[in-house]
C-alpha cells in the first residue's frame, strides 16, 4: 500500500511540470491560430479582434495562470476551431481510441499467444522455422502502408468490412474498428509472439517443468498450467511499454481509417494551432502514459508472488 | 487444446457477426433513405457571416437561403427567398418580393422583418464578408413579405453580392440574442435539409427539413457528410460502396477512376485559379519588366501536366474562366523563353539570380508546383530556393508581408468579377492579395467597373483590367482547375456549382 501511495505521489509533480512543458512548446510555435482559421483571405482587423477575444495578446504568464485555474476547476478551454468546448469533444475521442487499443491489444494476443505456443512446441522443426519467418515480415512494413493494403483486401475487394469511421452500437465498432485495430497490432503481435516464443523455450527448461513432467502429468497441463503462466509474466510489462506506444501509433491509423479518436484530432489541432486541444491532448497523453506505468508497476507483484515479497 | 479451440470457435463467429452485421435503410421505391458522401476537410463552424472555408460554407448551404441564388449555369440568377425583385430607375433602390410559403425548420414563416435582421448582421459583423454589403446606405421591412433596401450609390454586382451565402437569411427570433457559438454550432433556416446531430471533426447528419417550400424536395430524406481525410480511404469508401459520392479524389487518380464503371468521375467547371502571388514592395519584384519575365518563362503546360495531370486549364487571365467577361480571346503572357530573356536583360536585374520560394508543406498540388517551376526559372538564370512550411506559419508569413513569391490561389464566391477584381488587384481591401502591387490606372477601373450597371460597358472595362493586370503582372496566373468529384453512378441529380456549393435536394440513391 505504502509503495502504491509513493509511486502515486512521484507522479503528481510530473504532471504539473508537464502542464507547463506543454504550455510553452505550442506558444513557441511559429504560426498564429487566428490567422490559420481565418486563412489567407482575411482583413487584418478580422484576426486581431479573434486574438483579442481569445485572449492571446495577453501575457503568457496570464495566460498560464488562466490555464492552470481553468484546468483545476475542470475547465478544458474553447476549441477555437469549433467553438465548442474541449471537455464536450473529449469523451467521445477517448473512447474510440481506447476502443482501438484494446481491440488491438486483443488482437495482438490472439494472434501471438496461439502462434508462440506452436513456435515453442515444435521448437527448430519447420512449423518454428515458419512461425519465425512469419514474424519478420510485419516488423518490417510501415503500418500506413499496411493498412491501405489491408483495405484494398477486406474492405474493397471482399466486401467485408467498411473503409472507414467508427460505426454505431458494440457490434458496429467491432465491425468498423476491425482493421484499423488489426492494422495497429499485427505489429506488436509478432514482437508479442517472438517474445512469448522465448519466453515459452526458457521456462520449459526449468527444473519445475521436469519436475512437474516427471510426475506424469499430460502434456496439456504442463504447458497451460504451468509453462504458459509463467511465460506470460514477462509480457507483462511488455504490453504496459506496448499500450503507450500504441495511443501514439493510434494517430496513423486514425488518419488512414478516418476514427474520430485522439490521434487525428491532435494532428488536426497542431495544423490548426487549436492551443487548448492540443494542451488538452498533450496532457491526456502524458497522463495516459504515466497511468500505464503505474498500473504495470501495481499489477507486477499481484501476478507474481517473489516481487510482492521484496 | 480445449482451450485454443474455443478461442478459434469464438474468433470465427465474432468475425462472422460482425462482417455479416450492416445496417441499411431503403424504402419501397427501392431508393436509400440516406445520402452518404465523403469530404477531405470537416466542417468547423456554420455561421455563415464570419466563415471563410470551403467545407463550412458548402455544408451550410443546405441548411440557409438567401434572397437570390446563383443559377447553375452560374451566368444568372434565380428567385431563392425572394420570388422577384425590381430595381428603381437610378439603380439605387432594390424591392425584394418574399415568396409566402417559405418556413424555417422551427415551422416559422420567414418574414421581412427577419430578411431585415440577418442582412443587418451580415453588414456589421466583423468578418471576410462585409464587403459584400458596403454599398448598403438602409435595410427596410415595407410589410411582412417587401423588403426594400437603399443603396449609396447604383452598384453593377449588386445581386451578385445579396446572392452571396454570408447574405443567408436567419430567423430573428432564434438568433436575436444567441452568442457565437450559436451561430457556430445550432444553424437554423429554410433551405432543404436541417442539422439534426453534428459529431465535430467526424459527421454532420442533416435531416429533410419539413417545411421547405418546394413540395417534394428534398427527395432524400437524410444527408450525411463525412470526414475522411485520407485520399486513398476516402476512393476506398467510394468504391466500396460504403459512401455515395466523395469530394477532392486527387489528379493522379481520375485517370483510374474514369475507367471504373462503377463510378463517375466529374471534373466540375470551377472558379479556382492558381497564381504565384510576387511581394511587388521589394527588390526585385518592384520591377515590371522582372516580373513579366518571370511570367514569360512560366510553362503553365508543363505545370498543368505534373500538378493537375493534365486535367486543369492554362492561365490566361486573372479571372476563372467560368466568370462572367473572362476575357476568351486573352493569350495571357504566354510561355516564351526568347521575351523572358529579353525582358530580363531589360529589366537590369543581375544573373544568376536567388529567389525564395514559400509554399504549403505536404500539399498535393503547391509540392509539384514549386519543383516544376524550379526547373523552369532556372533557364533564365532565376534560381529559386524552396520554403516548404506547414500551413498556419506559412500563411502567417505571407500576411506578415515576409515572402518573395508565394504559392496560393483563389475560388470566387459570386458569380462577378468585382470581387476578385477588387480583392486581388486593389490595394484598399488586402494590399492586393498582399503582392503590395498599387496602380492608380488600375484603381481607377475597379471603381467604375462597381459602379457601371450596363452589362456591355462593365464587360469592356473589365476586359481593360484583365489586359493591365498582365502588362503589370503583379501576380503569376498559372492555371485553373475543375472541382473533381467522384459519384456512385447510383446517386443521381447531384449538381455542384461552379462557385462550389452542392446541391443535394433532387439527389436519389438507388439500391
Amino acid at each position: 500500500m505504502n509503495y502504491a501511495i509513493r509511486r502515486i505521489g512521484q507522479t503528481l509533480p510530473v504532471a504539473a511540470l508537464v502542464t507547463v512543458l506543454i504550455f510553452l512548446l505550442i506558444k513557441l510555435l511559429p504560426g498564429d491560430p487566428a490567422a490559420a482559421i481565418l486563412g489567407d483571405r482575411a482583413s487584418d482587423a478580422a484576426i486581431r479582434a479573434l486574438r483579442t477575444k481569445w485572449g492571446l495578446d495577453r501575457p503568457l504568464l496570464e495566460q498560464y495562470a488562466v490555464y492552470m485555474r481553468n484546468l483545476v476547476t475542470g475547465d478544458l478551454g474553447l476549441s477555437l476551431r469549433y467553438q465548442t468546448p474541449v471537455a464536450d469533444l473529449l469523451p467521445r475521442r477517448v473512447t474510440v481510441t481506447l476502443f482501438l487499443v484494446v481491440y488491438s491489444m486483443a488482437l495482438s494476443l490472439l494472434i501471438a499467444v496461439p502462434l508462440a505456443l506452436l513456435a515453442a512446441i515444435h521448437r527448430d522443426r519447420w512449423p518454428d522455422q515458419l512461425v519465425r519467418g512469419l514474424i519478420a515480415l510485419p516488423l518490417a512494413s510501415p503500418a500506413f502502408w499496411v493498412g491501405i493494403l489491408l483495405l484494398i483486401v477486406f474492405a474493397l475487394k471482399l466486401r467485408w468490412f467498411p473503409a472507414a469511421g467508427y460505426g454505431e452500437g458494440f457490434l458496429g465498432h467491432l465491425r468498423h474498428l476491425f482493421l484499423p485495430a488489426l492494422t495497429l497490432s499485427y505489429a506488436f503481435a509478432a514482437i508479442l509472439a517472438r517474445n512469448l516464443r522465448s519466453s515459452l523455450i526458457d521456462v520449459q527448461a526449468t527444473t519445475y517443468v521436469d519436475f512437474a513432467r516427471a510426475k506424469g502429468l499430460a502434456q496439456r497441463a504442463v504447458l497451460f498450467h504451468h509453462v504458459l503462466r509463467a511465460a506470460l509474466l514477462p509480457i507483462v510489462t511488455l504490453i504496459g511499454v506496448r499500450l503507450s506506444f500504441a495511443i501514439g501509433g493510434s494517430v496513423v491509423i486514425e488518419t488512414v481509417f478516418a476514427l474520430p479518436g485522439l490521434g487525428s484530432w491532435m494532428v488536426e489541432s497542431i495544423m490548426a494551432r487549436d492551443y487548448m486541444v492540443v494542451q488538452t491532448l498533450t496532457l491526456t497523453f502524458a497522463l495516459g502514459a504515466m497511468l500505464i506505468n503505474l498500473t504495470t508497476d501495481l499489477i507486477y507483484p499481484l501476478l507474481d508472488p517473489r516481487v510482492r515479497m521484496e | 487444446m480445449r482451450t485454443l479451440r474455443l478461442v478459434l470457435a469464438f474468433v470465427i463467429v465474432a468475425g462472422m457477426l460482425v462482417a455479416g452485421f450492416s445496417p441499411g435503410a431503403s424504402n419501397a421505391a427501392g431508393m436509400k433513405q440516406v445520402i452518404k458522401f465523403g469530404v477531405n476537410r470537416a466542417a468547423e463552424n456554420l455561421d455563415p457571416v464570419t466563415q471563410d472555408a470551403n467545407p463550412d460554407i458548402w455544408a451550410f448551404m443546405q441548411i440557409y437561403q438567401q434572397l437570390v441564388r446563383v443559377n447553375i449555369k452560374g451566368d444568372g440568377f434565380d428567385p431563392d427567398l425572394a420570388e422577384r425583385w425590381s430595381t428603381s430607375a437610378d439603380g439605387k433602390t432594390w424591392t425584394f418580393f418574399l415568396r409566402k410559403n417559405a418556413r424555417f425548420s422551427n415551422g416559422d414563416g420567414v418574414k421581412a422583418s427577419d430578411v431585415v435582421w440577418s442582412l443587418k448582421r451580415a453588414r456589421d459583423t466583423k468578418g471576410p464578408w462585409q464587403w459584400a454589403l458596403e454599398p448598403v446606405q438602409d435595410i427596410t421591412a415595407k410589410d411582412d413579405y417587401t423588403v426594400v433596401i437603399a443603396l449609396k450609390e447604383a452598384w453593377g454586382p449588386f445581386l451578385a453580392d445579396i446572392s452571396l451565402f454570408s447574405n443567408s437569411i436567419l430567423p430573428e427570433k432564434v438568433f436575436k440574442d444567441a452568442k457565437a457559438e450559436d451561430f457556430a454550432n445550432k444553424p437554423v433556416g429554410s433551405g432543404p435539409f436541417m442539422l439534426v446531430e453534428w459529431k465535430k471533426g467526424e459527421e454532420l447528419v442533416m435531416k429533410a427539413n419539413p417545411y421547405y417550400h418546394e413540395k417534394g424536395l428534398p427527395k432524400t430524406q437524410e444527408l450525411r457528410i463525412r470526414y475522411i481525410p485520407d485520399d486513398n480511404a476516402r476512393i476506398i469508401a467510394v468504391q466500396s460502396g460504403e459512401v455515395d459520392g466523395i469530394d477532392y479524389p486527387p489528379f493522379s487518380r481520375v485517370n483510374e477512376l474514369k475507367k471504373d464503371p462503377k463510378l463517375d468521375m466529374q471534373l466540375n467547371p470551377s472558379t479556382a485559379v492558381a497564381h504565384l502571388s510576387l511581394n511587388n514592395r521589394v527588390a526585385p519584384f518592384n520591377n515590371v519588366k522582372f516580373r513579366l519575365a518571370l511570367a514569360h518563362a512560366t510553362d503553365r503546360a508543363a505545370i498543368v501536366k505534373a500538378v493537375c495531370f493534365g486535367y486543369c486549364t492554362p492561365g490566361t487571365t486573372f479571372l476563372p474562366m467560368t466568370t462572367p467577361f473572362f476575357n476568351k480571346s486573352s493569350k495571357g503572357n504566354a510561355f516564351d523563353l526568347t521575351k523572358a530573356r529579353q525582358l530580363l536583360k531589360e529589366s537590369g536585374v543581375k544573373t544568376p539570380i536567388t529567389i525564395k520560394l514559400l509554399f504549403r508543406s505536404n500539399d498535393a498540388v503547391h509540392q509539384p508546383t514549386a519543383v516544376t517551376l524550379r526547373a523552369m526559372w532556372a533557364k533564365i538564370g532565376v534560381n529559386l530556393e524552396l520554403e516548404p512550411l506547414d500551413r498556419a506559419t506559412a500563411t502567417k508569413r505571407y500576411r506578415a508581408n515576409e515572402f518573395q513569391v508565394y504559392v496560393t490561389g483563389w475560388t470566387n464566391d459570386i458569380p462577378d468579377p468585382a470581387q476578385l477584381a477588387a480583392y486581388e488587384l486593389g490595394f484598399t481591401e488586402s494590399e492586393s492579395y498582399h503582392s503590395g502591387y498599387q496602380s492608380k490606372a488600375m484603381d481607377a477601373l475597379l471603381a467604375k467597373g462597381l459602379r457601371e450597371v450596363n452589362v456591355e460597358k462593365r464587360r469592356q472595362i473589365y476586359y481593360q483590367i484583365q489586359d493591365l493586370a498582365l502588362r503589370d503582372s503583379p501576380i503569376i496566373w498559372l492555371y485553373y482547375a475543375p472541382y473533381t468529384i467522384t459519384i456512385n453512378k447510383k446517386m443521381k441529380g447531384f449538381v455542384q456549382m461552379a462557385t462550389g456549393p452542392w446541391i443535394f435536394k433532387n439527389v436519389t440513391v438507388s439500391e
